[in-house]
């Protein structure tokens, strides 16, 4: 395995406290500055415990990861996490807030962020008032205000509706294209996979393990309604393995 | 143009303070829900004082024992409050810091929260006999700390994962992380065990200014009454007091917990 990188995983093994079993067995990964890496596979397959062990938020068991500078990193969650006791300008002013960032500054970037996620006027609201769309959206925005090198996200349209979460890929889409920050994303789903993916980490389950890296070649902007697509999708829904009960 | 530099400071602010605009309807809807609270506080003040200053003038209650107990008593439980507070806070970060500590501290807090606080009396007022008010502000931090310890161990037992992780990839880390996130995050753990322990302390207050004799207090001044038979203007006092205790929750405690509810996160 190449440990050239922009950010590597070596041979990291993981067993939760008192399991019997390994979460996860002798996983290799690199992942190349500016990449789209989408990891996917069924639930339970350790997925998003790997993702936490590459953000540095797990520890393994053994093995280890190189990443780069630990201050630009930074992670969208499934649920949104947002700090419900701060308004949609603070949650996203807090990264900035942590990094001893001047108020000016951060009024400059935080503003900036919020008028381009669509979020200047509920910038006063708190998580509570607002939809799972819009929640997300703040989410995003806390994430690229610190001007992150490699950008995590957790399943993060898996809680919102079909429409919402379409009209977020497209804006996550945009963002990378402009920025090229480097996005490992994990997801069950094998279209959002294939319409987001430069590469494909397919897991497989009971050990947690790689099964296949999938290079995608489709060109982008993807078609969802064309041959390819579908053919890329049915390729990779055949390889994802069901875990046994 | 060349803007001066006043003027660009001036501008700087004015678009510090409008960064975050708020609507006018929603400015409207704050402004107008601000006014009814202060309203609301105003007429249950208004109300308690009334029915305060009526008990007082029928019953023929002495006015200055009576406020003054009540002002000094007012004063010992909040002193032992803020200790109890403090206390429960530090306990409860540093027992649930390390897991090993907090099997082996667990137990025991449980074991002696069950305690009765007035069951030291004896033994407080030995050692420190020089020192009524100690003993007064011992037996209090010591009822009012339980309810708030377990409530903030409880709140820390249901954090949410994926905040803890939120903060810790946005960089909260040590004593900032305790102010910024920790504290926030408990808040609604906070306020509710402070409820509790809030009204225990004012139960064992009068029990403990009773048993010792202290200058002044609410409990003194109802210890001489009930000593010298007089039933009517004891009866007066408790309602006199209940009035006023009513008034502290419903002006402060409610409000709090109203607000700290904003803090509570959704799962």
């Amino acid at each position: 395995m190449s440990t050239s990188g922009f950010l590597t995983a070596h041979q990291i093994t993981k067993r939760f406290a008192g399991a019997d079993t390994l979460a996860l067995h002798d996983v290799n990964l690199t992942v190349e500055s500016g990449e789209f890496c989408c990891i996917i596979g069924p639930s339970g397959c350790g997925k998003s415990t790997f993702l936490r062990i590459l953000s540095g938020l797990a520890p393994t068991t053994s093995g280890r990861v190189n990443r780069p500078d630990e201050h630009k990193l930074a992670m969208v969650f499934q649920n949104f996490a947002l700090f419900p006791w701060l308004t949609v300008y603070d949650n996203v002013a807090f990264g900035l807030r942590m990094r001893g960032v001047s108020h000016a500054e951060i009024h400059e970037r935080v503003s900036t962020q919020l008028a381009q996620l669509g979020l200047a006027d509920v910038s006063q609201q708190h998580p509570k008032e607002l939809s799972g769309g819009m929640r997300q959206r703040v989410g995003i925005a806390r994430a690229l205000v610190i001007e992150p090198t490699i950008l995590f996200l957790d399943e993060p349209f898996s809680a919102l509706d079909a429409f919402t979460a379409d009209t977020l890929r497209k804006e996550l889409l945009d963002i990378w294209e402009k920025t090229h920050v480097t996005i490992v994303m994990v997801t069950h789903l094998v279209e959002e996979a294939v319409e987001l993916a430069d590469r494909i980490v397919v897991f497989s389950p009971k050990p947690g393990t790689i099964q296949e890296i999938v290079p995608n070649h489709l060109k982008r902007p993807r078609v969802k309604r064309s041959p390819g697509f579908y053919k890329a999708v049915d390729e990779l829904t055949a390889q994802i393995v069901l875990p046994t009960a | 143009m060349r803007v001066p530099r006043e003027m660009s400071k001036v501008r700087y602010a004015q678009d510090m303070r409008f960064a975050t605009p708020l609507h006018t309807s929603r400015r409207r809807h704050a402004l107008s829900s601000r006014t009814l609270t202060v309203s609301a506080a105003l007429g249950w003040l208004t109300l308690g004082g009334i029915a305060v200053f009526a008990i007082v003038q029928l019953s023929g209650l002495n006015q200055g024992s009576l406020l003054g107990g009540f002002l000094m008593s007012l004063g010992r439980t909040s002193v032992a409050y803020v200790i109890a507070l403090v206390a429960s806070i530090v306990i409860a970060l540093s027992i649930t810091a390390n897991p090993i500590v907090e099997r082996i501290l667990l137990p025991i807090f449980d074991v002696l929260q069950s305690f009765p606080s007035f069951a030291l009396f004896p033994i407080l007022v030995n050692s420190l006999q020089r020192s009524p008010e100690l003993v007064i502000l011992v037996v209090l931090a010591l009822e009012i700390i339980w309810p708030i310890l377990f409530s903030i161990i409880g709140g820390m037992k249901n954090r949410r994962e994926e905040l803890e992780e939120a903060a810790t990839i946005f960089g909260a880390r040590g004593w900032r992380r305790i102010w910024v996130f920790t504290l926030p995050e408990l808040l609604p753990s906070i306020v509710t065990g402070s409820i509790v322990g809030w009204g225990e302390g004012w139960e064992v207050i009068i029990g403990a200014e009773l048993l010792v004799s202290v200058h002044q207090g609410i409990g003194r001044y109802f210890g001489i009454l009930g000593n010298s038979g007089q039933s009517t203007l004891l009866a007066a006092g408790i309602g006199v007091l209940m009035i006023l205790l009513f008034l502290i929750n419903k002006l402060i405690w409610l409000p709090l917990l109203h607000d700290v509810s904003a803090y509570e996160t959704e799962t």
